[in-house]
């Protein structure tokens, strides 16, 4: 393997690339997918290729396959279509200098995928799908996923680094439809991470299924969210839309390059309140030990991982950066290259981005609210360039005189990211962890990304209803 | 014989070393793309991709396995795994694969021309782009064009054995303008199956050029009911994420959909037709057949506001004992079109069916309004209620009949029942800019009156 892939590398070079790299994936996974007691999905997965991406005359060209052989012989292709870019530019990309590394990292399972049987995993999945609606007549609907993979990716550049990573996952996910006449409410949960079993011990996630089921049910009598300008209380998974979705992509550096974003030039400027911080880490570990949802040991452009802090006491300081990136903007590369599979090109993604906690407890956060609103749980996120953003709520408390109040149903909160970050006055202690998924591209590509951070309070936000 | 046939035939024979298998599909898929990107002004990269993909569909008695493929010499692998899933799976009394039936071809959605394609013609084209927007005036332009070219397979033990190749040439052009602090954006995508019909990526560049210089204008609308004008980017996101699910046989069955027991009611304005154009070449995948084989059809979904039909793919046609209207697709959870998902019922291509009206007869009757173009936050609706909320990318505040400039910040909630009876007229231009993950509507400018705007 090691052979080939640095022929094709060689080959590359020999015919004109400055530098070159490839990714070699190989996966298999299990997938089983239920719905009411219906089993939609009972899948195994076996995937392989390669992707290669070349730097000639100053510009990028790419080629994939799932045959090693045959992307051997569509390097030619790929250095032909760079030369045709170089043509056209005036001004020629480069990649930041880095450091050579060869190293193969592997990330263990305490409690390997194979000492359950797949009948057990079937039998568990069916059971978490038949438990909301022993609970309650009013569950319609209950589609839940268990599934597990197993990844090794190969990394090898034109400049000696050679680095191969495996990696297991497990998780599991549930959404539950509760429907009573015309009113029909939802709630999802999830459960997992970078290891083996032990990321998701089947019994809690029974737990997580029953008490899912509850709020479900107290969606159902619940009335519709309030519209309007609120105080407000996010609980971990808000704050972190909000750090991912509404602030981190604005400080992604080919965003940055693209002239798509509002943090353009405004490094060393204020745009948070002082109480911010807000730091990248791919090295973030969970209480248990267990890597954050994010995390990887190297980027996909073999960089090896390391926290960088955007926001420093609500003062930026960094963006977040490709080799690319880094070099055209003159600042150091953060590791932050990633692709999510062989068949894509490395973007410049988030791992796990998160407020750093402060000292208010839960009870703290809601103290000093007379009239507002808690709001739990995201159901996707969405942000622009412009600097505007749009988050779907799950759940919605309102927050009366410093106590969390009456639930309400889900709604969904949009606003401007700086004006939403600079009214942010308190920021909680605890910090929690969870999984979760980002897509971004043209093909859209989907990364995993750790869900985590505190608690956080905003004086002011537009509420739905 | 297409070569994805005789690789499907070859793994399909694997299924006789397993005399306990009831039926087996394979579903084969070959995407070659070349890609040109730009990106603030300048070229940027080429891409040249072969992507190569399978998935093997076995049932056990009434079991049902499933696993995918990468490469062909996985395809014995990739049998046995599929086999052995199916026979742990407990029993879908509605397990079923097509039997043969003749399938359409569609004229049109192949193109020699754009697989032999000169990466001279992509240039071109890009740089045409590039050149018509005023370099002056705006911040930045990114664009990207695509030459593709797809083959599928579906092969099956009951004797079904289609191929279909098409062609598509898609372009995606986006701007930037800054005033300030201000920062606005517009966007628009196009695509053709052939080099025939014009790819005006000159017209496209003028026009999003406008739209980002109109935007730094930048208004605020009062909260409030109003009109609003529904640009077909809009009408995709929106009915798209939370509409088309609702019609899916899957969803009806299981009881998530506020349509549920509707058929023969009123469930939309009279303006509102809407047919899954299955047959339609300007399907951004079109196939005379659907994942499974099954013939597609164009099939009336609503007529003048009356629901008509849901969508079925076998499976669920056999559970609701009905016909499949051909509407089988494999979709990933992100509704990504990828042959490593299973096939499901999905639609092919639901179309609002035109009107009268031209863009600017919508806006023209609107005293104070919003003409949205592009939303964001539709994808986190809920399909069981059709309840969502979007909030605006790319949007115009409208006063006296006229776009007077951008707004940036206010959140629309409705849901898709509301949203259907509030449509009070319908353009007459049906737009092809359906986009890989989300192709699932097509529709022309919409009006829709009294809708709720949070600022």
């Amino acid at each position: 393997m090691e052979d080939l892939i640095q022929k094709i590398i060689e080959t590359a070079t020999s015919f004109g690339a400055s530098y070159a790299d490839l990714r070699f994936d190989n996966i298999q996974s299990t997938r089983i997918q239920v719905r009411n007691s219906e089993v939609t999905s009972f899948r195994t997965l076996f995937e392989q290729g390669a992707g290669l991406r070349v730097l000639v005359d100053g510009a990028w060209g790419f080629t994939m396959s799932s045959d090693l052989e045959k992307l051997s012989s569509s390097v030619g292709k790929a250095v032909k279509l760079a030369k045709q870019s170089a043509s056209h530019r005036t001004e020629r990309i480069n990649v930041a200098e880095q450091q050579r590394f060869k190293d193969d990292v592997q990330w263990k399972q305490k409690k390997s995928h194979d000492i359950i049987s797949v009948e057990d995993k079937l039998e568990f999945a069916l059971e978490v799908n038949k438990r909301p609606r022993d609970l309650n007549k009013n569950i319609a609907m209950v589609d839940n996923v268990y599934f597990e993979e197993k990844m090794s990716r190969w990394f090898a550049n034109s400049e000696g680094t050679f680095i191969k990573h495996s990696r297991p996952v497990t998780g599991a996910s549930i959404n539950i439809v509760g429907k009573s006449g015309e009113i029909t409410v939802l709630r999802g949960k999830a459960l997992g991470g970078l290891a083996g079993l032990e990321a998701t011990p089947f019994d809690k996630f029974l737990q997580i299924t029953e008490e899912e089921t509850r709020n479900v049910v107290e969606l159902l009598k619940a009335k519709p969210a309030p519209s309007g300008d609120f105080p407000a209380v996010f609980n971990y998974d808000l704050g972190y839309l909000l750090a991912h979705e509404a602030f981190g992509h604005l400080c992604e550096g080919d965003h940055i390059l693209q002239g798509d974003s509002i943090l353009e030039g405004r490094i060393g400027g204020q745009v948070a309140s002082d109480l911010v911080t807000i730091i990248d880490d791919p090295t973030m570990k969970e209480a248990s030990g267990i890597p954050a949802y994010g995390s990887y040991p190297f980027d996909d452009e073999g960089i090896k991982a390391a926290p960088t802090t955007l926001v420093d006491e609500g003062r930026l300081v960094s963006y977040l950066h490709s080799r690319e990136t880094a070099s055209k903007l003159g600042q150091k590369v953060t590791g932050n290259a990633r692709i999510e599979n062989y068949k894509r090109l490395p973007l410049v993604r988030m791992s796990n981005i998160y407020f750093q906690p402060s000292t208010y407890s839960e009870e703290e956060l809601f103290e000093d609210v007379k009239d507002g609103v808690y709001l739990v749980d995201a159901r996707g996120g969405q942000t622009t360039g412009q600097g505007t953003f749009h988050v779907g709520v799950q759940m919605v408390y309102l927050i009366k005189k410093g106590e969390k109040g009456e639930l309400r149903k889900g709604t969904a909160i949009a606003g401007r990211t700086l004006d939403t970050l600079k009214k942010i006055d308190a920021i909680g202690k605890q910090i929690s962890f969870d999984i979760g998924g980002c897509g971004k591209g043209d093909p859209e590509q989907m990364v995993r990304c750790g869900s985590n951070g505190p608690p956080i309070r905003v004086s002011s936000i537009t509420v739905g209803g | 014989m297409s070569d994805l046939l005789a690789v499907g035939e070859s793994i399909l024979k694997e299924h006789k070393k397993f005399k306990d298998l009831t039926a087996a599909e394979i579903f084969l898929e070959s995407t070659i793309t070349t890609t040109l990107r730009l990106e603030r002004w300048q070229l940027k990269m080429g891409e040249t991709t072969e992507e190569w993909g399978g998935a093997v569909r076995a049932i056990v008695g009434k079991g049902v396995g499933f696993s995918t493929l990468s490469h062909a010499n996985l395809g014995s692998i990739a049998m046995q795994a599929a086999v052995e899933n199916a026979r742990v799976a407990p029993p879908n009394e509605y397990a079923t694969l097509p039997t043969v039936k003749k399938a359409p071809s569609i004229p049109g959605i192949y193109d020699k021309e754009v697989e032999d394609i000169e990466v001279d013609y992509l240039t071109d084209k890009l740089l045409q782009f590039r050149d018509s927007i005023d370099k002056k005036k705006l911040h930045s332009v990114i664009g990207t064009i695509r030459a593709i070219v797809r083959e599928i397979a579906v092969l099956n033990t009951h004797g079904v054995e289609r191929a279909s190749k098409s062609t598509k040439l898609t372009f995606s052009g986006e701007c930037h303008a800054k005033k300030g602090d201000n920062l606005t954006s517009a966007a628009e995508t196009t695509y053709s199956s052939t080099t025939k019909s014009p790819m005006d990526t000159q017209e496209i560049g003028e026009r999003i050029m406008a739209d980002a210089l109109l935007q730094l204008e930048a208004k605020k609308v009062r909260s409030g009911n109003m009109d609003v004008v529904l640009h077909p980017l809009a009408v995709r996101e929106i009915f798209g994420w939370v509409l088309a699910p609702e019609f899916l046989a899957h969803n009806i069955l299981k009881k998530a959909s506020p349509f549920v027991d509707k058929i023969g009611q009123q469930i939309g304005s009279e303006q509102v037709s809407l047919i899954d154009t299955g047959l339609s070449p300007d399907a951004y995948y079109p196939s005379g057949f659907d994942d499974e084989g099954y013939p597609r059809s164009n099939t009336t979904v609503v007529q003048k506001g009356v629901l008509k039909s849901f969508l079925y793919d076998s499976t669920t046609a056999k559970e609701a004992k009905t016909e499949s209207t051909g509407n089988s697709g494999r979709f990933s959870v992100y509704s990504r079109r990828n042959y490593a998902f299973p096939p499901t019922c999905s639609t092919n291509r639901l179309t609002f069916q035109p009107g009268t009206a031209t863009a600017e007869d919508l806006i023209k009757d609107v005293k104070y309004g919003i003409y949205l173009k592009y939303p964001i936050g539709a994808h986190s609706g809920d399909v069981a209620s059709g309840i969502f909320n979007v909030a605006p990318y790319i949007c115009f505040l409208i006063e006296n009949g006229e776009k007077v400039g951008g707004i940036k910040k206010f959140v629309f909630s409705s849901s898709t029942s509301e949203l259907l009876k509030k449509i009070a007229m319908v353009g007459r231009k049906v737009k092809s800019d359906a986009i890989e993950w989300n192709e699932q509507v097509a529709g022309p400018h919409l009006m829709v009156e009294d809708v709720k705007i949070v600022e």
